[in-house]
């Protein structure tokens, strides 16, 4: 398929051309439902919330004023629908509750950068949902706590103890996958 | 510690921050259905009642109505009021059938415009040049130019013929004098002996037409008067309420009468004329003009064709069930029906879809459909029972037992509505009346109630291809042709059909 403009793209769908409106979901697909699988659980719930996210999309196109923003755009309607999506069901865990440390000989380091990505993606998509969130959100997606605060409807503080809470998880989890690796 | 969660910051970014990963194939259909266009509504309101299906038929129903109105309507013009009878004999120049009161009085306006601008001081002349009668007539003719086309009654012609040969004071003191001398039961047959001999313009048949005149004039004064304001008369007249056979009362009343109608013709002769006659309609009061009630008009709605979103053709056949009631008799009972064969009907239709709400949409068009039924039944006479002797004891009667067999073709012309209900993407659930006449001799309407559910794929661009099955009930009987029984025709249909989708 011949790769169109931003510009066109955004022309096309704008006036309801369903040959532009493939033609973006096509390019951008693959990036997107990446992020719909970080943030979701489970990859039929990155589905459910790719399909939502791109309806949204097309739906609302005419919001956007450049084309030069498409990208960036498109990924922040993404962001916000998966946030949407676990936003009733949001739990934020405890944090009394983290898990017990890790022990003091476990190589980490060499273990997480011998795993694949579909075991990384695991790890991730098997944390709570709060601490999953602020997980993509600061550590991936770059978002700093503030506006995760903003985001989340919560305050900095939760957020930042969403984070330690979420990495010592992940550690958790890592560490059983590399002894088991090993 | 810190250093690892820093690894695992950094290794977490560095692998998911433009990870990608392919969806299935299957959620774009998915998305596609869900972002496809919904069909726009209405572009323009007819008004709120057209949008219902009654009230689009209403308003067809409405403009043939009008049509056929117009249509019918002839053109002749009913007088109005109550014009008095004119005799025949009375008109020299008998005014056109087809003039109303209400055109004559326009078109004597017209001649007074035409008087003005002729001039006082030529009709003047013309009266005191002591001419002929009949040159002078021809020439007052022509002043008010072309008597033929004013249209005016003829008896006002005369009147004006006659009054142009004499002065306003000269007139009055003698249709005054006139007046008062004929008894009221006379003066029709004055008139008619006057106009018998119009060429004969003696002084008395100048009087005689004037009164005649003045007697017309009263009349048709009476009757615009009482159209208005009955305190016109009043005004003009103080003895108007009397009766017309108190002679005084008819002489004052033909005197104010012929000044209020001539006035126009009073013009013609000459300054102190005028200002005599002028002088004495400004004695009377000021009659209130007539006012015309104020009609606002409302603004006009403009009705603009409105697109349909669907314009569609179909076959269908129809595979017909009958469901039977034998009339009921004393001499003959019908049992044993059969109609097994020929039971396959087809139609054609066309016809356009338009949106009402979102979801639901109005199918309407028209179809031609032809089949053939086949009906066989039993058939038991009482009144033609037959009887066996079977031996010298005992007899065998036997009941008049027959089979008939009834065919018939259908031939209709349908209009057909229905209600269509997208429940999905391309699937609509139809609910609708069909309607029809048969073309046939029999003529008996086709009523039918129908349900059917269409499934649609797009074919192209802008046409989608459809299947519809349905099951019609007939909701009107039909009758046997002997009578004998009633049936109704129940069907289930496959409809086949192409859209060109707007």
């Amino acid at each position: 398929m011949q790769s169109k403009s931003d510009l066109e793209l955004l022309e096309g769908c704008l006036r309801k051309d369903s040959k532009a409106q493939a033609a973006l979901y096509h390019q951008y697909k693959g990036r997107f439902f990446g992020i719909c699988r970080r943030y979701a659980q489970s990859k039929e719930d990155a589905e459910d919330i790719f399909q939502d996210a791109f309806v949204k999309i097309f739906l609302n196109l005419k919001e956007l004023r450049s084309s030069e923003q498409l990208s960036a755009w498109i990924r922040r309607v993404v962001v916000n629908v998966c946030i949407d999506y676990y936003h009733k069901r949001v739990n934020f865990v405890d944090i009394s509750e983290v898990p017990e440390t890790m022990p003091t000989d476990w190589q980490g380091e060499s273990v997480i950068s011998q795993m694949s990505n579909q075991e990384l993606l695991s790890a991730v998509n098997e944390l709570p949902d709060g601490a999953r969130m602020v997980f993509n959100l600061y550590v991936i997606d770059g978002y700093s706590h503030q506006e995760i605060a903003e985001m989340l409807h919560i305050s900095e503080g939760t957020s930042k103890s969403q984070l330690f809470f979420a990495k010592k998880v992940l550690k958790k989890k890592l560490q059983t996958i590399g002894v088991i690796s090993d | 510690m810190e250093n690892f969660d820093e690894n695992l910051e950094n290794e977490y970014r560095k692998r998911f921050e433009d990870f990608e990963e392919m969806p299935d194939d299957l959620l774009w259909k998915n998305i596609q259905a869900r972002i496809e266009p919904e069909k726009g509504k209405p572009l323009v309101i007819w008004w709120n009642a057209l949008r219902s299906p009654m009230g689009m038929a209403a308003s067809v129903l409405l403009g043939l109505l009008i049509g056929a109105y117009f249509l019918i309507k002839s053109d002749d013009v009913q007088p109005i009021g109550n014009l008095p009878e004119k005799p025949a004999s009375v008109a020299s120049e008998p005014s056109k059938p087809g003039v109303s009161q209400k055109d004559n009085v326009a078109n004597a306006e017209s001649a007074k415009a035409k008087i003005d601008d002729e001039g006082i001081a030529n009709e003047a002349r013309r009266l005191a040049s002591g001419e002929t009668d009949g040159k002078k007539a021809t020439q007052v003719k022509e002043s008010l130019g072309e008597n033929k086309q004013t249209k005016l009654p003829a008896s006002v012609q005369q009147e004006e013929k006659a009054i142009a040969y004499k002065t306003i004071e000269e007139k009055t003191e003698e249709i005054n004098k006139n007046a008062v001398a004929a008894k009221p039961a006379k003066t029709i047959a004055q008139t008619e002996l006057a106009t018998e001999a119009p060429t004969k313009q003696t002084d008395d048949d100048k009087t005689v037409l004037a009164n005649k005149a003045s007697t017309q004039i009263k009349e048709t004064t009476k009757a615009t008067a009482e159209q208005k304001a009955d305190e016109t008369t009043l005004a003009m007249s103080p003895i108007a309420g009397q009766s017309l056979n108190n002679p005084a009362a008819l002489t004052n009343e033909n005197s104010v009468l012929k000044d209020t109608l001539f006035e126009h013709v009073n013009s013609m002769h000459g300054k102190n004329a005028h200002v005599a006659v002028t002088a004495k309609s400004l004695q009377a009061p000021e009659v209130p003009a007539y006012e015309e009630p104020i009609i606002f008009e409302e603004e006009k709605r403009r009705l603009v064709f409105i697109p349909p979103t669907e314009v569609f053709a179909n076959v269908t056949s129809t595979l017909s069930y009958y469901m039977f009631a034998p009339n009921k008799g004393d001499q003959i009972m019908v049992n044993n029906f059969s109609s097994n064969s020929q039971r396959l009907g087809f139609a054609a239709q066309l016809g356009f879809v338009y949106p009402l709400a979102k979801k639901i949409d109005l199918r309407t068009g028209l179809s031609y459909s032809t089949g053939k039924s086949r009906i066989t039944y039993g058939i038991t006479d009482e009144a033609q029972k037959s009887i066996t002797v079977l031996n010298d004891n005992s007899i065998q009667i036997n009941p008049g037992k027959s089979t008939k067999n009834e065919n018939r073709n259908w031939q209709y012309f349908e209009l057909q509505s229905d209600v269509l209900y997208e429940v999905r993407k391309m699937q609509a659930v139809s609910l609708g009346m069909k309607f029809g006449m048969q073309t046939a001799a029999m003529n008996q309407p086709l009523l039918q109630a129908r349900l059917g559910y269409r499934i649609s794929r797009p074919i192209a661009q802008r046409w989608a291809l459809w299947l519809e099955p349905s099951v019609s009930f007939s909701l009107l009987s039909h009758n046997s042709m002997e009578n004998l029984f009633m049936y109704r025709t129940n069907g289930l249909g496959m409809n086949m059909g192409v859209s060109l989708l707007r």
